[in-house]
């Protein structure tokens, strides 16, 4: 048996009851909605003589967390943080969260959020004590329509309406708007829809910054493209110290690999060195941006679900396969490298090389998630190692420039940039266009070190740098931006 | 008060309680957890739910209140002005010196000018039984009286305009009769936000459930056309009497109407059916021919001016004279507009005409006090007769500070020919009027800052309201939940709800009564005031006056707090229906009209002699700001008065300055000014001008974007929404937010009444507020312009405006 809120969205009104009652049982500051409500609506004015026609039309959609069948909040927690009752209700278990956010980008109904005085992420726990108690969920009591209500919902007992849809029963591609149309959780919420969900016109949620606290930034369209153009909305986005962790942390490991590829014979130990730099400035950040960092230790024990749990230990695994490199060349000197001085082979300067690759590959299927639909594609893979190919390069060869690698560091830059021009996205377009705009003036600057005598070619390799490290910045924050644009 | 029931050892009790009282139209039941001497959380109604009574859930700004409650900026002390008046400086006194000196200005101010130069304005900033401003208006009538006053400025014109056509208030049918209707028509009413009466949203969505058709009319998608409405019509506001018109021209022409029973119940329809001594004034019939003004009043006459298609008018017209029994509710926003009377009598008589009144599942329009006998009792705890007779319009309180001795009836003073006084002190007691809620704000603070004026304001509140940032002593009050009270259901009453005193209040706040009580003994009639009661003596005596009335079996004040039941419910299973006496007998029930009948024709408004402004029959007038004119700039800046504009409805930048109608609605952030500064119910409903894509794409706002608003009383700025759910041409601004002024005077705050002009209605004397031209741009910091108004001269209304 689960439980499941049911939803008369024909007869909401959206006055929000529901919403203040969750934040005044749970004491939910200015910006945690547990439970909110989208104002949709749609339409058009027609000027009909001297009067106006008019088709437009309006509902609500009031959702907290649907305790879904499947809920990907709890099957992603590196944590293990959530606990899922057997009556279904789905809740955290506060003392174990770290706050790294991670089940905010899974769920594709917004339902864990980010509480900045607990420090810690926070959901609906469908009122559990008052349940337990014999009683409706706070929401539920508040109701002045009473279109808001929960059941018992069994497989052979469907204690529902025949006019409320279970939506758990039905694809999602059929799920009424704004219910995202990619949701894979079964979500166990039962509605009776709205005419106006019913129509065939366009449909736009016209409060979002009602149900979106996290942007509350209020930034003109002009104040929102320059700022984003410039790398301060990056700075500002809550989401800076994981641009830095992703981006050292492919610096690093496209090092690892560029010094691999190039450097085979005579391996240095400064340049090597850097890369344990880079990775350990990068773990701090990582750390940085955990909200409750006494509880990170517990990611380490839930490598078998989470993805996020992986990637901590690939970086690990990086870590020690460059340490051990590095002990072996401190020990045996310049020159080659090998695993121990009898082995025949120089296999030991492949292993970070190798680490490095596969701590890209997890730092890409943390991204992997259905609910972020802009990054459950192979351009998440195929943007990390673009990074980690042309940060790597530009670590690795700044003591002699770049003009070395000008041919395969200008097919980065390429592949970059036809990369970013086939984006589908829609939001940030002056700082995406700008974007396109640098990397094709680096991938210039590329070719042009082919010729370019050797003053010159040490001044243009800096510049060559300084445009990737800007575009590198306003590529990642355009990632992060994904789970913003989805509707909910 | 029980503690809690699963853990008796609990430090938690829990109290039901009613929820604070401010006017919104409902009156509800929280259920308070305290701990610790301190409300922790609030539940909602969780007594049985039934149609006949059902639980009285509250909306979230109840839910809400402990935001308020708790809020870090209450008054915790009295307070005394120290610069300019309005400046907003205070420092700290003691309550001895607060009401000493308070005590002083009544003695000095009634002996140098009399009682009829004290004032107490109109007020509901607190409004149950024991709390808000009639604990002051007990203290002035004990003390020899103070000016009077009548109205609302919620319900002027309604309360004025029903009466000539129905002879009485209560026109209004018990609520679960509208699940008897086949068709309600929703005109400018939005019962999901402003809540008229609690649960009335939810009757209507059981009336549809039942199978009515519901239509809501309103220049904006609310939340209850979304909500309850089976359609929208969008119209231009303060056009609706022109609809309504048009609707009975249909139902005439088309033969819809049982013209017999029209002339049996009712006077004014035709020439047959005119009062005696008038049978040569125009009739109903003869303004809807056109026969004297040689209009007819065609659908496609009111297409052009309500924007409403001809075909939706006349289809309207069908269903509303077919599907019967149905319902016409007028909401009040439209009356609150230049000739609000004129919708209220046009709405009345549509009901009439159409056979919906006095019959299970219609209503007779107009203002609907429930039947049988009006509902609710509003104020039961004992004012005392004012042995002041003198009394103004609630909303003409800046003209009698203005020129006070030169008010006559002709301005709506009754009780006397002439004020013998300006108003010199005032006694604001719960209320954000004489600022924030009064029109045109700008002007009503230069007045206010006019020291030779008012000479003494004292404020009482809870909050440094922009009201109580002129005051000259602050008094700060205890918020309901920190004293005793008691409420009945508001216009729909059927219960008694208990508000037993749940916390001690913080700081030195006290009770609006307390502060009364502790005045009047510094005025030698403390006796006299409280008769030896307490607030809770007093929630006794007011129970016992429910008892004696409205409720023969209300527990006594000691079962409510044994039982801890907190309201008590009259349930309603035989829903009263208004008229049915006289519907089944005309002669033998005659109505408190001067015929005796349904007055179409109004002999009361004849012998007013002002037919361009207060005909005898319902007509559509032209109101004197309106897309369609510029009559109203005409008296500063000498345009044509006659000039007549159409409005091209696909040129959405018009030449006119400001082309824009402004209308202000409840918002659920707010009941009027209260709540504005609780940050959940900010978060909820921002403050934002509400603007058609059309009109923001013209003038290039995007939705979030900064925007002025303003026309020549005032500007404000404020996040645009950018939404289709309002009719092009009309911008919205909810009612209410606090006015927040820079240096130059530009309010950052949302506060509508910066716009709003301080003009009257002609009939009523009531509050046009919702009656403005307005212009909208994009915001640029570099632009704003020091408002022209600072330092002109305040003029009262009538000599701007030219006398009615």
């Amino acid at each position: 048996m689960s439980y499941a809120f049911t939803f008369d969205a024909s007869a909401c009104s959206g006055c929000k009851a529901c919403q203040v009652a969750c934040k005044d049982k749970h004491s939910l500051p200015v910006g945690v909605l547990w439970r909110r409500v989208y104002e949709v609506s749609g339409g058009s004015w027609q000027p009909q003589g001297e009067s106006w026609a008019t088709d437009v039309f309006a509902y609500n959609l009031s959702i907290a967390c649907n305790h879904c069948v499947h809920p990907k909040c709890a099957g992603v927690c590196p944590v293990d943080a959530y606990i899922v009752r057997r009556d279904g209700i789905v809740y955290i278990d506060e003392s174990k969260c770290m706050g790294c956010g991670y089940c905010a980008w899974a769920c594709p109904y917004a339902a864990p959020q980010y509480h900045p005085e607990l420090r810690h992420m926070t959901k609906c726990n469908f009122c559990h004590d008052h349940i337990d108690a014999g009683l409706p969920p706070a929401c539920v009591a508040a109701c002045p329509m009473r279109v808001l209500d929960f059941v018992v919902v069994n497989d052979w007992l469907p204690v529902i309406s025949e006019k409320h849809q279970p939506l758990w029963d039905l694809p999602a591609t059929s799920h009424p708007y704004p219910l995202p149309d990619f949701s894979r959780t079964q979500p166990h919420m039962a509605l009776k829809p709205h005419a106006g969900m019913e129509n065939e016109l366009e449909k736009r949620v016209t409060n979002r910054e009602e149900v979106q606290p996290r942007r509350q930034v209020r930034l003109t369209a002009r104040q929102e493209a320059w700022f984003g153009a410039l790398g301060i909305l990056g700075v500002v986005s809550g989401e800076s110290l994981l641009i830095l962790f992703t981006l050292l942390g492919q610096l690093a490991a496209g090092m690892a690999v560029v010094l691999a590829l190039t450097r085979l014979p005579d391996w240095k130990l400064g340049p090597f060195f850097q890369i344990g730099a880079y990775l350990m400035v990068a773990g701090l950040f990582a750390l940085g941006h955990l909200k409750t960092k006494k509880n990170a230790w517990r990611a380490l024990g839930h490598f078998e679900k989470s993805w996020l749990s992986r990637e901590i230990l690939m970086a690990g695994v990086f870590g020690l396969a460059w340490l051990v490199t590095l002990v072996q060349m401190a020990q045996q000197g310049a020159g080659p490298v090998k695993l121990w001085p009898e082995a025949r082979f120089e296999v030991a300067l492949w292993l970070p090389a190798l680490a490095g690759a596969a701590f890209v590959y997890s730092m890409a299927q943390v991204y992997r998630i259905k609910a972020v639909p802009a990054w459950n594609s192979w351009r998440t893979e195929a943007a990390f190692f673009l990074s980690a190919g042309s940060l790597g390069m530009m670590a690795a060869f700044r003591p002699e420039g770049l003009a070395g690698v000008w041919l395969p560091l200008g097919l980065l830059l390429a592949a970059k940039a036809a990369l970013a021009l086939s984006d589908g996205s829609r939001s940030f377009m002056t700082a995406r266009r700008l974007r396109v705009a640098v990397i094709g003036l680096a991938a210039a600057g590329a070719v042009a070190l082919a010729g370019a005598p050797g003053a010159a070619a040490g001044w243009l390799s800096a510049a060559i740098s300084i445009l990737i490290i800007y575009e590198e910045w306003i590529g990642r924050w355009l990632f992060y931006t994904a789970p913003d644009e989805r509707v909910m | 008060m029980s503690r809690s029931l699963s853990n008796p050892q609990s430090p938690i009790i829990t109290i039901r309680v009613g929820c604070p009282a401010h006017n919104c139209g409902g009156r509800c039941l929280l259920i308070a957890h305290i701990e610790n001497g301190r409300i922790t959380r609030l539940d909602t109604d969780d007594r049985p739910d039934s149609l006949a009574a059902p639980q009285l859930r509250a909306c979230p700004r109840g839910r809400a209140y402990l935001r308020r409650q708790y809020h870090f900026d209450r008054l915790l002390h009295p307070l005394k002005r120290t610069g300019k008046r309005g400046d907003g400086h205070f420092t700290r006194i003691t309550w001895d010196e607060a009401l000493d000196t308070v005590a002083a200005q009544f003695a000095r101010v009634k002996s140098a000018y009399g009682n009829s130069a004290l004032f107490v304005p109109y007020g509901t900033g607190s409004y149950n039984q024991l709390n808000g401003s009639h604990t002051a208006r007990r203290l002035m009538n004990l003390y020899g009286g103070c000016l009077g006053i009548y109205n609302s400025y919620s319900w002027a014109a309604i309360n004025a305009a029903t009466p000539t056509v129905w002879g009485t208030l209560v026109t209004g049918n018990q609520r679960q009769d509208w699940l008897n209707s086949r068709y309600i028509l929703m005109w400018g009413w939005n019962p999901a936000e402003m809540r008229d009466g609690t649960n009335s949203d939810y009757f209507i969505k059981l009336a549809r459930q039942n199978g009515a058709r519901v239509v809501c009319i309103d220049p904006r998608h609310s939340l209850s056309a979304a909500a309850l409405a089976d359609e929208w019509i969008p119209i231009r506001p303060g056009t609706d009497a022109a609809m309504m018109t048009a609707m009975a021209y249909v139902m005439l022409s088309e033969g819809l109407l049982n013209i017999d029973f029209i002339r049996q119940y009712c006077v004014g329809w035709d020439a047959s059916t005119m009062p005696p001594g008038f049978e040569s004034e125009e009739s109903y019939t003869d303004y809807l021919l056109g026969a004297r003004d040689g209009t007819p009043k065609t659908p496609e006459w009111a297409a052009a001016i309500t924007a409403v298609p001809a075909a939706t008018i006349a289809r309207i017209a069908r269903e509303y004279a077919t599907l019967t029994p149905a319902v016409l509710y007028q909401g009040y926003g439209m009356q609150r507009r230049a000739y609000g009377e004129q919708v209220v009598r046009a709405g009345c008589v549509l009901a009439a005409i159409t056979g919906n009144f006095g019959i299970p599942g219609g209503w007779a329009s107009g203002l609907g006090l429930q039947a049988p006998d009006g509902g609710g009792m509003w104020t039961v705890f004992p004012t005392g007769q004012n042995p002041v007779k003198a009394a103004i319009p609630v909303f003409l309180w800046t003209e009698a500070v203005l020129r006070g001795k030169d008010m006559t009836q002709a301005d709506g003073v009754t009780g006397v020919p002439r004020l013998d006084n300006d108003i010199k002190l005032i006694y604001a007691v719960a209320t954000n009027c004489l600022i924030n809620q009064h029109a045109n704000v700008n002007r009503s603070a230069e007045i206010l800052r006019d020291e030779s004026k008012v000479e003494f304001l004292v404020v009482q509140d809870n909050f440094l309201t922009p009201t109580a940032r002129f005051a000259d002593i602050i008094l700060p009050a205890c918020t309901q939940f920190e004293t005793w009270g008691v409420e009945d259901g508001w216009k729909y009453s059927d219960e008694v709800i208990l508000q037993p005193k749940l916390v001690e209040p913080p700081g030195e706040c006290k009770s609006d009564y307390q502060i009364c009580a502790e005045i009047a003994a510094r005025l030698g009639i403390g006796e006299a005031y409280t008769e030896g009661r307490d607030e809770k003596a007093w929630v006794e005596y007011c129970l016992s006056v429910f008892r004696s009335s409205r409720f023969p079996d209300l527990p006594t004040l000691a079962e409510f707090l044994i039982s801890n039941i907190g309201a008590y419910s009259n349930p309603v299973t035989q829903p009263a229906i208004a008229f049915s006496d006289f519907r089944a007998d005309p002669l033998a029930h005659p109505l408190n009209t001067p015929s005796g009948k349904i007055e179409i024709f109004s002999t009361q408004l004849y012998d007013r002699h002002n037919p361009a402004e207060i005909p005898p029959i319902p007509k559509y007038i032209q109101e004197w700001e309106s897309p369609f004119s510029d009559a109203d700039y005409a008296d500063t800046r000498g345009k044509n008065q006659k000039e007549k504009i159409r409005v091209n409805p696909r040129s959405f930048v018009s030449k006119k300055e400001f082309p824009l109608q402004a209308i202000g609605h409840h918002t659920l952030h707010r009941v009027h000014s209260t709540h504005d500064n609780n940050d959940w119910l900010g978060e909820a409903f921002p403050q934002r001008v509400f603007i058609n894509p059309l009109d923001a794409a013209d003038r290039g706002i995007l939705d979030g974007d900064l925007v002025r608003v303003w026309n020549e009383r005032g500007e404000l700025v404020i996040p645009a929404r950018v939404t289709p759910r309002i009719l092009p041409g009309v911008v919205d601004i909810p009612q209410g937010a606090w006015w927040a002024p820079n240096e130059t005077g530009v309010d950052f705050g949302g506060c509508v009444n910066v716009l709003t002009s301080e003009k009257w209605t002609p009939f009523a004397f009531g509050t046009a507020q919702h009656t403005i031209m307005v212009n909208v741009m994009p915001f640029d910091s570099s632009t704003v312009d020091p408002l022209e108004s600072k330092g002109k001269t305040v003029q009262p209304a009538n000599k701007k405006t030219g006398q009615r």
